[in-house]
């Protein structure tokens, strides 16, 4: 069949232009509306969900508070040396340690532990009971106490 | 709107003019075009006549057969009317005496139109094929303008929706990588913290201290990670063997390090150790 210059043109304004049309924009719109509904579904799905341990900001070990607070009525145990420090810090955590040398009989001492040992968010990580042989009845007790901090 | 129009045109001849009612017919239409006025000729019909097969054979006549006669008029002086009607096609020519014979005449050949001839007649499917697009060349192209414009506005509308949502959903990926890495630091500082954290020990301390014979003297019993270490000094040998056999009792994973007597002391010194 002969192609006719009226069919020609028929064809491309029927034909052509839509094809023509839509490669040359509503196909970039389509292609970008479905991205956007894929965004959409994939911003629902991604909600992130917090998995971070919930950790007390307060550091307890900053000062010889609670030491001080735990020996309050105890006249034969004194403290020789109290030294908090930050030992490691990462991740939005820190553990503070804290060296503390008290001197007393062995008894008290031990009571201070026991007080130590069930005070919540603190540990111990060292326990050291020491006496030079000789006639002194006093006892030497380093300890290491330590604490999971957040960081503010 | 019709896609193509057939119509009737009349064209009266008389003294040599052609005469066409203007605004009959519209450039693209299909047009019959009815002949009739004082110009056209007419011939009875007789098959002996060889004038009647001339006419029918020549190139320069429009003529139309009756049961009883031809009618017929030069090609030339019709188609001098057409130039008023540029860009009709003309399908056919139905020529008469009078008014009423060429307008029935070209109802006939009028009816005879279809698509199925359109399609058949390549210069009649062209005429058509140009008609047609003249007629929707507008509509079309203001269709595509408007389906362009919204198809501008809601593009822009999507582009601009899009970079949030990207920004948006990259961001909330640094947030989660960074929020995991945080998370898996945090695993690290806590299990660090229960590795260096002791459990009770205060009630072994005590168990340990509360059966020391009286003939040994403790010097150090510290607790650590390892677990637990004991030194003294004792008198006696059997002390400290009685003693780590009291010990034994609580910590069946006793280690003794060492017993013995330095030179220049009367004591004997021990080392014991327990593990976990």
């Amino acid at each position: 069949m002969r192609l006719c210059p009226g069919i020609l043109k028929l064809a491309v304004l029927l034909v052509g232009l839509p094809i023509i049309l839509w490669l040359a924009t509503f196909s970039k719109t389509m292609s970008l509306y479905g991205e956007y509904r894929s965004l959409s579904k994939s911003e629902v799905a991604d909600s992130v969900s917090s998995q971070r341990f919930t950790v007390s900001c307060e550091n307890r070990l900053a000062g010889d508070c609670l030491v001080r607070e735990i020996l309050a009525g105890e006249d034969e145990v004194i403290i020789n040396e109290y030294a908090p420090s930050v030992e490691k810090s990462d991740g939005g955590l820190s553990i503070v340690r804290a060296r503390l040398q008290l001197r007393g009989r062995f008894i008290p001492l031990l009571k201070v532990v026991h007080h130590l040992e069930n005070q919540p968010e603190i540990s111990l990580a060292d326990i050291c009971f020491s006496h030079k042989t000789g006639k002194d009845p006093l006892v030497t007790l380093d300890l290491d106490l330590i604490q999971l901090v957040g960081d503010e | 709107m019709r896609l193509i129009s057939k119509r009737i045109l009349p064209v009266e001849l008389n003294g040599g003019t052609a005469v066409v009612q203007d605004g009959l017919a519209e450039k693209g239409d299909i047009v019959i075009l009815s002949v009739f006025g004082s110009d056209v000729s007419t011939r009875s019909c007789d098959d002996s006549d060889p004038v009647l097969t001339r006419i029918q054979r020549s190139d320069d006549l429009y003529w139309t057969m009756y049961p009883d006669k031809i009618c017929y008029v030069r090609k030339a002086v019709v188609e001098s009317s057409l130039n008023k009607q540029k860009g009709t096609y003309v399908a056919g020519v139905a020529v008469g005496e009078v008014c009423n014979e060429a307008e029935e005449h070209a109802k006939n050949i009028l009816s005879t139109i279809d698509w199925k001839r359109i399609a058949g007649d390549s210069e009649m499917l062209e005429a058509v094929a140009g008609c047609i697009f003249h007629r929707v060349l507008l509509p079309v192209l203001g269709f595509w303008l408007v389906a362009l414009l919204f198809n501008f506005f809601l593009f822009s509308d999507l582009d601009r929706r899009v970079s949030a949502m990207r920004l948006s959903w990259q961001e909330s990926k640094r947030e989660a990588k960074a929020e995991k890495e945080a998370t898996g630091k945090q695993r690290q500082m806590l299990a660090d913290y229960k590795t260096m954290s002791l459990p009770k020990s205060s009630v072994a301390i005590d168990a340990l201290a509360s059966v020391v014979p009286d003939g040994i003297q403790l010097t150090l019993l510290s607790v650590n990670s390892s677990g637990f270490r004991i030194k003294g000094t004792a008198k006696e040998v059997s002390d400290i063997t009685e003693y780590s056999s009291a010990v034994n009792r609580e910590f069946p994973l006793l280690e003794i390090v060492s017993i013995d007597k330095p030179t220049g002391t009367s004591l004997y010194q021990f080392d014991f150790r327990m593990m976990k």
